[in-house]
């Protein structure tokens, strides 16, 4: 079984950068990236059916950023 | 890329818990948006995904939703409750001022923000009665 073809990489962005202001949260952070690729991607979080997270701050970051963005993955 | 157009969510909560109010967004996406009340607070609405959330102060009367008495190995135990606030949200806390097993399910209860620490937290108490 091949993925060629039925996988794309659709939209990319960044959260800010460099100092980005005290009192934003790793999560803040990442909403803002979510915000600007769905953007980039032209698509909304309700087309969204999958969450991959990966962090070095939560513990099981996928749940964390799952409840933030109002995401429940299929 | 630093956009700095707007204040961290966290940042600006504290400042309403230190004048002694309880703020919670709204989201209004320039009249977009779908009206959710949003807590605890963040960048963008977890609910129709609009950013333009705006903010305002919760009255700070609520219902128990869930309630539980944690058990520590000295001293009394602790309360800690799910609210619902009437603008409608949820929010975890504590309720003080009765033993922890007082607090039931349905309590109407208020805010009442605590200032022993640095931090300033949002605690509720029973109401009707005393703090």
């Amino acid at each position: 079984m091949s993925l060629r073809g039925k996988v794309a990489v659709v939209g990319v962005a960044e959260a800010d950068l460099g100092e980005v202001g005290p009192g934003f949260t790793p999560l803040d952070l990442i909403g803002q990236a979510t915000l600007r690729a769905l953007e980039d991607s032209g698509l909304d979080k309700s087309d969204v059916d999958g969450l991959f997270s990966a962090s070095a701050y939560y513990h099981m970051p996928t749940l964390s950023v799952g409840e933030y963005l109002g995401i429940r993955p299929r | 890329m630093n956009s700095g157009d707007s204040e961290p969510p966290a940042e600006v909560y504290r400042r309403y818990l230190e004048s002694g109010g309880l703020g919670y967004q709204r989201c209004a996406g320039c009249g977009a948006g779908c009206g959710a009340a949003v807590f605890y607070p963040r960048v963008l609405c977890p609910v129709c995904g609009e950013s333009g959330l705006t903010w305002e102060i919760s009255s700070g009367l609520g219902v128990v939703y869930a309630t539980t008495a944690v058990y520590r190995r000295e001293g009394d135990p602790y309360n800690v409750v799910l609210v619902d606030l009437e603008e409608g949200f949820r929010m975890m806390s504590r309720v003080e001022g009765v033993s922890a097993e007082r607090v039931e399910v349905g309590a109407s209860v208020m805010l009442r923000v605590d200032r022993e620490d640095d931090d300033p937290s949002p605690l509720f108490v029973l109401r009707g009665e005393g703090p």
